[in-house]
């Protein structure tokens, strides 16, 4: 029986890590190219389940026990839309590994690279409470080494950091599962969602606060993103990326399915945990932008550009309005996509330079146009200019907001146009102004390609959004009608 | 500043305090010892007849909610991995040798044996009785640190360790496809379940067990080496 | 509510407590990974309070005891995942400590600046 199944994504990440942890010893060469092939092969799966989220939405009951028995992989719309684009970034960022001869190091370091995809993935596709604990954990630890890694003090710190952050986090989230669980005796989110009625007051005020604090936490949430700043700075920039890109979305997710799905029987938690979670993203969305206006590193900008762009979907996701929803989840496309290139640029300035000082810096990518493209067209992303794909994010999240939501929409508007302020001034002293740096900088052609996919992909994705909209609706339907999301989840609705 | 200090003292005290009350408060509305199972009912009651585990918590590890124990594995593959991956730049020297005397390494290799033999015992028993593939493996791990303690020229065959966990970890991967290949369904038994009660019995479990403890062997192992030599590769 | 019960919640709340405490306000590494590791065995704790039943047995099959009599054997599978998880954190964080160490030559965090805290 050949069938698309969501594990395949985690069977081939964990088949690949451990072949590749066996054979490194031996045979060091052709590691190189496992992860790759791996993360290509779950593009086509997560593709494939994609395609037929909408009419037949594949769950897979893993072990074969029903929920709530058992866990459940469940690639609805939403999940398989998230795994997609989880996917798809670290397969480009993959292909920047082909260019090691790799050392025994850099063997582990992607595994773990690997296997911090894995949890994000698994993370948007389980549904099962718990599992989704391993998961966030599985995606975390993984990233503490690899931030660790980052040369010198710097990654150590940030590492740490991070670890602190994280593990505190994770251990909210377990409280409030254990919570649930001891109240009703399940795990499994579509069977939750209506004995949640059940659930006492004060158990549900407590569950959903450790829950909300966790996962700002883990979504680098203002106040509670301290960590995140450190970490783009210390971390290895492909790290950096895959942070800003793909964890962070991650548990974003995670805050919009259990508020969508796991609590909506719950009226008045549900009113509460909506005027935290808006709070804490306009918030968000103030201060990372603000802090990013002062920013003279590099990396440090960018960190708290990602910030402000964590708030602005988490607003989106939460909504409740179509137009800023599919806004929000362009955004997370867009917005994953083009930091990528533009956290890789920070390694060709330290490498070349030994200093990510925008103003010692100036001009240094003048001379180097190969590079400068991608730059200038990753910011424009992030600035929401056609005909990139963020145009679409930023017009539709706007437009849905300013419905019903008039003053939080102006102060997104706002908070764009002084990301617009930084980020211009960046482009301004790296490409435009004239410096003393004349130097060519040395490119892997590897690197370039990774570059220019990402550029290709938003474009492509720029010119015909209409390509998504019947998948990006899908998944609104799937979060804002938890009766859909529990007859795809027990299997009622397709395979 | 020391004044800030103080205030930054107590409000973490405040922070903390507040949301030990709200899990308080939480609790105390949970009842205690009363009986609030439902999914473990089914858990329970009819798990020999579809496990054909004795240890109800094996089965729900390892069958029920197996996923979950494959992440499991992975978490501590990662803190090995990850553990090799920071400790490398130092390599391979060893942190505090001791001169031991000859009771301690006579003592050592007479118990070597008898260590792994305890820990294989219990990760292969794990369907049967308490225990499993955890403890069994950090217990087969102990073996090494006692290695470590009496021989201070000791070093674990670190290649050898790699290739075990790699095989381990996939050993369980594979017992998940070919649930895949045979119903469609990741990590489904396609073992029988056999008498219930003996040792060859509960489908997967005694196997998967084996390649857990196994793997938590070699990679305790792993990370005691990594920490001791300090990422000293013998490659 | 018995008496017992209470005073399991009550050591669960302290342990979650004390170790946010530390966490927050401890300027040593080693410090505040016990920090960590106490808030983590609080959750432990509380996860294996959470599925006792008055007279309970151990939920395995023996000769002698009805199944009617185990306790909720969930919450124990889900401990052992809860602590494998801890201990690979804890790794983990030793092991970044180690680096901290080598690169700043104390484990003091007042003393680790390189980025601002």
């Amino acid at each position: 029986m050949v069938t698309i199944v969501p594990s395949l994504i985690i069977a081939s990440l964990l088949g690949g890590a451990f072949v590749m942890t066996a054979v490194a010893p031996f045979i060091r060469r052709i590691t190189k190219y496992v992860p790759s092939i791996v993360l290509l092969f779950n593009v086509l799966i997560s593709l494939g389940l994609l395609l037929k989220s909408t009419n037949e939405p594949v769950v897979e009951f893993i072990g074969g026990w029903e929920p709530p028995y058992g866990i459940n992989l469940v690639a609805g719309p939403m999940g398989s839309f998230l795994a997609l684009i989880i996917s798809l970034i670290a397969f480009l960022i993959s292909l920047s590994f082909l260019k090691y001869e790799p050392t025994i190091e850099e063997v582990k370091f992607m595994i773990l690279f690997m296997l911090s995809v894995l949890g994000a993935s698994g993370l948007v596709l389980t549904g099962d409470i718990f599992n989704l604990f391993v998961f966030l954990e599985l995606m975390t630890i993984s990233a503490y080494a690899l931030v660790a890694y980052g040369r010198g003090g710097e990654g150590a710190e940030a590492g740490f950091k991070y670890l602190l952050a994280g593990s505190v986090a994770a251990n909210f989230y377990l409280i409030s599962v254990i919570l649930i669980y001891a109240s009703l005796g399940s795990l499994n989110m579509a069977d939750l969602v209506t004995r949640m009625t059940m659930l006492k007051h004060g158990v549900a005020l407590a569950s959903m606060l450790f829950l909300v604090i966790g996962f700002a936490t883990e979504s680098e949430l203002f106040p509670l993103h301290g960590w995140a700043p450190d970490v783009y700075t210390g971390a290895p920039p492909s790290i950096a990326a895959l942070v800003s890109g793909v964890l962070v979305s991650a548990s974003l997710y995670v805050l919009a399915r259990f508020f969508y799905t796991v609590f909506a029987e719950l009226n008045t938690l549900r009113s509460e945990m909506f005027a935290m979670l808006m709070l804490l993203g306009v918030l968000t969305v103030l201060f990372g932008e603000t802090v990013a206006l002062v920013q003279r590193d590099y990396r440090r900008m960018l960190g708290y550009s990602s910030i402000g762009a964590a708030g602005i979907i988490l607003i989106g996701l939460i909504s409740e309005i179509l137009y800023a929803f599919i806004g929000a989840l362009l955004l997370i496309v867009a917005h994953g996509f083009a930091k990528v290139p533009l956290f890789m640029m920070s390694k060709h300035l330290e490498e070349k330079y030994g200093t990510r000082d925008m103003e010692k810096v100036k001009g240094a990518f003048k001379a180097n146009p190969k590079l400068a493209i991608p730059l200038v067209a990753g910011s424009l992303t992030i600035l929401g200019m056609p005909p990139f794909l963020g145009f679409w994010g930023k017009l539709l999240l706007i437009y849905g907001l300013a419905l019903k939501y008039p003053i939080i929409a102006l102060i997104i508007l706002l908070a764009s146009i002084v990301e617009a302020a930084y980020y211009l001034r960046m482009l301004h002293r790296l490409v435009i102004q004239d410096g003393e740096l004349k130097k060519q900088i040395k490119i892997d052609t590897v690197e370039l390609v990774t570059y220019y996919a990402f550029l290709a992909l938003l474009i492509i994705l720029g010119i015909l959004p209409m390509l998504l909209s019947p998948y990006l609706a899908g998944a609104f339907i799937e979060l804002s009608n938890p009766s859909f999301y529990i007859k795809v989840a027990m299997g009622v609705m397709g395979g | 500043m020391k004044k800030l200090k103080y205030v930054y003292k107590i409000a973490a005290l405040a922070i903390a305090v507040l949301l030990g009350y709200m899990l308080l408060q939480a609790l105390m509305e949970i009842p205690f010892g009363t009986n609030r199972m439902f999914v473990a009912e089914r858990f329970i009651f009819e798990e020999p007849y579809e496990v054909g585990a004795a240890n109800t918590v094996t089965a729900i590890v390892v069958n029920y909610r197996g996923f979950d124990t494959l992440g499991e594995v992975t978490v501590l593959f990662i803190a090995a991995t990850g553990v090799a991956l920071l400790l490398h730049r130092e390599r391979g020297i060893r942190l505090a040798p001791t001169e031991t005397t000859l009771v301690v390494k006579t003592g050592a290799r007479v118990l070597l044996p008898a260590v792994l033999l305890v820990g294989l015992y219990i990760f292969v028993h794990g369907h049967l009785t308490p225990g499993g593939g955890f403890p069994g493996g950090v217990i087969v791990a102990s073996a090494l640190i006692l290695m470590y303690f009496a021989y201070e020229e000791y070093v674990a065959p670190r290649s050898m360790l790699h290739l075990l966990e790699g095989i381990a970890g996939l050993v369980f991967v594979i017992v998940g496809i070919l649930g895949i290949i045979v119903y469609g369904r990741f990590l489904q038994n396609v073992f029988p379940l056999g008498d219930f009660g003996r040792l060859f019995s509960a489908g997967f479990i005694p196997v998967v067990y084996v390649a857990i403890g196994a793997k938590v062997g070699s990679e305790l192992a792993g990370i005691i080496h990594d920490m001791i030599r300090r990422g000293g590769e013998s490659e | 509510m018995s008496d017992l019960g209470t005073l399991y919640y009550i050591n669960v709340v302290a342990m979650v407590v004390i170790g946010l405490y530390i966490v927050l306000t401890k300027r040593n590494v080693l410090k505040i990974l016990i920090g960590l590791d106490i808030l983590g065995t609080g959750v432990n704790l509380l996860i294996v309070v959470i599925g006792y039943i008055e007279g309970g047995t151990a939920p395995i099959y023996t000769a002698g005891i009805s199944p009617a009599k185990f306790v909720d054997p969930l919450p124990q599978a889900l401990v052992l995942t809860a602590i494998v998880i801890d201990a690979a954190v804890l790794a983990m964080a030793i092991s970044i400590a180690i680096r901290l160490y080598k690169e700043f030559g104390t484990l003091d965090v007042r003393k680790m600046r390189l980025l601002k805290w």
